[in-house]
């Protein structure tokens, strides 16, 4: 546990610290020692991302994500992003980007599920393409 | 390590882990492999690396021994 000491006193500990920083938003649970995962409620979950990738469709490797259990490559410029916690329904929003001028979309056949979203990416020149850099985050309920 | 299937449509599909997966492959097979289809769990070198004819991909369903979605 890191301490900031005045003389023998301690004034001040890792977890008061957090608390205190807590205590200037809203605290969300209360820090005994170690790292603090806060769960959100209320409206703050709602406006919280419940998970997000940026994903090379063409390797099939993540560069980081979160709340992404994996990928199915369903074909040439047609992937699935797999939720590891699954949305509460298909009510979700996804937004998402690709390379260039190139475009990211939803498929439009398959659309949403609770466990995954189908994408579909379009070269300039209107076909389907294995784009390397896919990015895309997703708001909803859990 | 990766998933495949074969789709109604005849196609193939893998299933890929992200790096932050914690569980195993027969976990995310039972999560995420569509419900009715059969599947198999193969290593990384099944998967052709050239994806030129990825749309013409096949697999004999004979060999998807390892389960069944739900």
């Amino acid at each position: 546990m890191a301490t900031l000491k005045l003389g023998s006193t301690t004034v001040l500990t890792d977890t008061t610290l957090a608390n205190a920083v807590q205590d200037n938003v809203t605290r969300l649970g209360t820090v005994t020692s170690g790292t603090y995962s806060a769960s959100f409620g209320g409206d703050a979950s709602r406006r919280t991302a419940k998970a997000w990738f940026q994903y090379n469709a063409d390797t099939h490797v993540f560069t980081d994500s979160y709340n992404v259990s994996g990928y199915t490559d369903h074909g040439t410029g047609d992937f699935s992003i797999l939720w590891d916690t699954n949305m509460a329904d298909t009510s979700y929003c996804v937004l998402g980007s690709s390379e260039d001028d190139r475009c990211l979309s939803l498929n439009y056949r398959n659309q949403i599920y609770s466990d995954k979203c189908r994408f579909r990416t379009v070269h300039f020149n209107g076909n389907l393409y294995d784009q390397h850099l896919n990015c895309g985050i997703v708001f909803g309920d859990h | 390590m990766k998933i495949i299937y074969k789709t109604p449509e005849n196609t193939v599909s893998v299933i890929g882990s992200s790096k932050e997966w914690t569980g195993t492959m027969e976990e995310l097979a039972k999560k995420h492999v569509p419900p009715g289809l059969k599947y198999k769990i193969v290593e990384d070198s099944v998967i052709p690396s050239d994806r030129s004819f990825r749309n013409a991909w096949e697999v004999d369903e004979a060999i998807l021994t390892d389960g069944v979605g739900t």
